[in-house]
């Protein structure tokens, strides 16, 4: 249904996704941010790499929603994604960093998070703005960002095509 | 009424249902058996970096946690679905196909799921269970054995308790899901402070969660009296079969003013 439309499927997502992330951000991250300003007194941010943390969220932006885009693409053929959602859900829990810093995993997990893009999503921007890194560290970091945003964006194009044609509409 | 009897159809005609659609079943139960399995390597990874956690060594909080969620798991085989679902049917007017019935709405709600969904739970808690039982040496007596099975048994009926009073919220207010999954989420909620020994947190959290809701007897405080740590309110322990019966009373006459204060008002 939402195919006979004419704009693009996924600009359209995009968009409504963009939207809804505004509206979060206005009711949850900027109270919430606030609070934590006033209830720690430490300095929190790293003051020269504010912008270069700045663009680090934004290409964790990008592959988050690249990222949720293959899994909603999937549901061409599973029909139901929820438990995928879930799955992943944990994995990016423990993976990217929001439970146990990153550094922390031991040897094997580390060596296998590094080929995952959770990483990119949370930690790397976490860390941009937060602690004082050297400019080469920095973009390696943005570097592996970008090429997890070409590496997602080349398989959504990809499952997207290939689902267009076994498109099945559950009841006609 | 003869329960059991009529509980063993209700279940069977669940499952059936359940069965028709096996790949889904079999997706839930496999997302759950890794979203548990994930929780455990994350348990492992805190570990690998800090070899005890204020006191308490890998396996005894380990032992500990197992021991909670092992009642919990019991607790919402009955308790979890009626209770999450109890808003949405009482939004959408369902609800009072289960007032129509010749049987309670609340024995009703219970008989006619069995949430097959926490076995992985269940599984691994039995596990890791065992598997932290060998690392301990435990001096059982036959004392300590009988205060453990109590303790398991108060365990369930406070998660149980717990889980009907958060939906029987759901009688006065329209969308309550944020507060219960304040207080129940599996993975974002307060229980899961009580898989750490309490001792790490703030005073005010210790309270919160030894006599406001109680999760902390569940596991922490009949767990440290077996393995003889010292801890500032030792008799705790003792009393949470007491607390445990007030707590389930407390939840069967507020579900019965719920319910009243529905089939007044409502429908």
């Amino acid at each position: 249904m939402e195919l006979i439309r004419p704009i693009d499927f996924r600009k359209m997502i995009f968009s409504r996704h963009l939207g809804d992330s505004i509206v979060k951000i206005v009711f949850y991250c900027i109270p919430l941010s606030m609070l934590a300003i006033v209830a720690i007194r430490k300095p929190l941010l790293c003051q020269e790499q504010i912008l270069c943390g700045f663009l680090s969220i934004i290409l964790a932006y990008c592959i988050q929603f690249l990222y949720s885009l293959i899994i909603g693409l999937l549901a061409f053929w599973l029909i139901v994604t929820w438990p995928l959602n879930m799955l992943l859900g944990a994995i990016y829990k423990l993976l990217s960093g929001a439970w146990i810093p990153v550094t922390m995993f031991p040897d094997l997990l580390y060596k296998i998070n590094f080929f995952l893009p959770f990483r990119a999503i949370y930690a790397i921007p976490v860390t941009i703005m937060t602690s004082k890194m050297n400019t080469q560290n920095i973009w390696k970091d943005i570097r592996t960002q970008l090429i997890w945003i070409i590496f997602l964006f080349v398989i959504t194009e990809i499952i997207w095509q290939i689902g267009k044609r076994k498109l099945i509409v559950q009841g006609g | 009424m003869d329960y059991f009897r009529m509980y063993r159809r209700f279940v069977i005609i669940y499952i059936k249902g359940k069965l028709a659609y096996h790949l889904s079943l079999l997706f839930e139960l496999i997302a759950n058996t890794i979203l548990i399995g994930v929780y455990f390597v994350g348990f492992n990874v805190i570990f690998h970096n800090f070899n005890s956690v204020a006191g308490w060594n890998k396996y005894e909080v380990l032992f500990m946690f197992t021991t909670s969620w092992l009642s919990y798991s019991f607790s919402c085989f009955f308790f979890w679905s009626p209770m999450r679902d109890i808003g949405e049917r009482i939004r959408s007017g369902r609800f009072d196909l289960y007032l129509t019935r010749p049987i309670s709405p609340f024995v009703y709600l219970i008989l006619q799921q069995f949430q097959y969904t926490f076995l992985p739970r269940l599984f691994f808690s039995v596990f890791f269970w065992i598997y932290s039982l060998q690392n301990l040496q435990i001096k059982w007596t036959v004392v300590d054995v009988f205060h453990y099975c109590v303790s398991l048994i108060s365990a369930f009926a406070i998660f149980s308790a717990i889980t009907v009073i958060t939906g029987t919220i759901s009688f006065w207010t329209v969308k309550s899901e944020e507060i219960v999954s304040l207080l129940t989420d599996n993975n974002y909620g307060l229980k899961n402070f009580c898989d750490y020994p309490i001792q790490i947190y703030s005073k005010g959290l210790q309270f919160l969660l030894t006599f406001i809701v109680p999760y902390a007897l569940t596991g922490y405080y009949p767990v440290a009296n077996l393995l003889g740590k010292d801890y500032p309110n030792l008799w705790i322990a003792y009393i949470s079969p007491v607390i445990a019966f007030v707590m389930a009373i407390n939840a069967y006459i507020f579900w019965y003013i719920g319910l009243k204060h529905y089939g007044s008002t409502g429908a």
